[in-house]
């Protein structure tokens, strides 16, 4: 081919191993369009470069390589499902929290109803014993004031006695 | 290539892992990781790295969008393909044209291998991909021939192809990029037009 130009004191450089990384054909494509004389994009050439290395052999994934992206797939499941649990946990506490506070709300916001009132016998058993607390304390408020003034009595009498020297 | 075609076992694979079952979906990723990477992923990415992030991006969409996943003859390979594709556009879309320049070849597999929807169809593309590339080698000048047999379908050193070709290795830098240049003028002479466009081939 005419197009073959060889030169006349082609550059030593090391000899990159052949290798699935791009950049190292990308640096051997580019020391021969170099040493061509010419410039530009090598994207063709990559491409013609990558379709015949798959060619010959398809890039594989080895046994190890399967394994390693199958527990980093297994991980990232495992803390999407944990996110996911938390979230439905969130969404369920806003939910309860919402509901109770749309009942307190409508408990709150409608009428008193005397026959759906649940304190309605709690306050009637209070008041009842309230009633034989206080007969009770006010019998005993009574008994107690009456003691007193007996003994009141029972003092003036004897300190009238003392003064008036015995007489009758 | 692992699998061919689906197995009889792939549909009730598939339900368990649809149903949550963590090993099934680990049978699938065994089974059609491998597959993606090397003629999906590699082709329209040309490089590894990007190619295994990829990988797992799909993978992750897939067990994601699995529930709403509707069983089809083909098995679960076409969808998963069309994930991984539509995983290659998201990166390529981030990478700009720097994604060009590590040696894409999506293009030019189609071209000259056809399409391959199935993974019967990955064995045959690979088969016609090699007989169109024999065909195209046959009509290069005989040393660019063999400078891309050597250095590209054989992967052998840089040394030993200058050794074979008698030329210095230095030398064999310029007859490797002539060689490239030949090759696809060639595939455009016979009419195999090798647009460098991934819109024809990414979804």
């Amino acid at each position: 081919m005419s197009d073959d130009r060889v030169p006349s004191s082609p550059t030593p450089r090391p000899a990159p191993e052949p290798s699935d990384a791009p950049s190292a054909w990308e640096d051997e494509l580019r020391a021969g369009q170099r040493e061509a004389g010419e410039s530009g994009s090598l994207a063709p050439e990559l491409a013609i470069v990558g379709l015949l290395r798959y060619a010959g052999a398809p890039p594989s994934l080895d046994a190890a390589e399967v394994e390693a992206g199958w527990h980093a797939l297994d991980r990232a499941f495992d803390a999407r499902a944990s996110v996911a649990r938390r979230r439905r946990w969130v969404v369920a506490s806003i939910g309860l929290a919402a509901t109770l506070a749309a009942v307190v709300v409508l408990r709150v916001g409608r009428a008193p109803d005397p026959d759906e009132d649940p304190t309605r016998a709690m306050r009637a058993t209070w008041e009842a014993q309230f009633a034989l607390l206080a007969e009770a304390a006010t019998q005993r408020r009574i008994e107690t004031v009456e003691a007193r003034r007996a003994g009141l009595r029972r003092e003036r009498v004897a300190a009238l006695s003392a003064v008036a020297g015995g007489i009758p | 290539m692992g699998a061919s075609s689906p197995s009889p076992d792939e549909a009730r694979l598939v339900a368990r892992a649809k149903a949550g079952d963590r090993a099934a979906f680990a049978t699938l990723y065994r089974t059609y990781a491998p597959l993606l990477f090397a003629h999906v992923l590699v082709p329209i990415l040309g490089d590894r790295d990007d190619a295994h992030d990829c990988l797992r991006e799909t993978f992750l969409a897939a067990h994601r969008a699995l529930p709403e996943y509707t069983w089809r003859d083909g098995g679960i390979f076409p969808w998963l393909r069309t994930l991984a594709k539509n995983k290659a556009r998201d990166h390529l879309r981030a990478a700009g044209r720097r994604a060009r320049l590590r040696g894409a070849f999506a293009v030019e597999l189609e071209a000259l291998g056809g399409k391959a929807d199935s993974v019967a169809e990955l064995e045959l593309q690979r088969a016609r991909l090699r007989e169109q590339i024999e065909q195209i080698l046959a009509t290069l000048h005989p040393r660019y021939a063999t400078v891309l047999r050597l250095r590209l379908l054989e992967e052998r050193s840089r040394e030993e192809c200058a050794a074979a070709l008698e030329i210095k290795v230095g030398t064999l830098d310029v007859v490797l990029f002539r060689a490239c240049q030949a090759f696809r003028k060639a595939c455009e002479a016979a009419d195999r037009t090798l647009q460098a466009d991934l819109r024809s081939v990414v979804p």
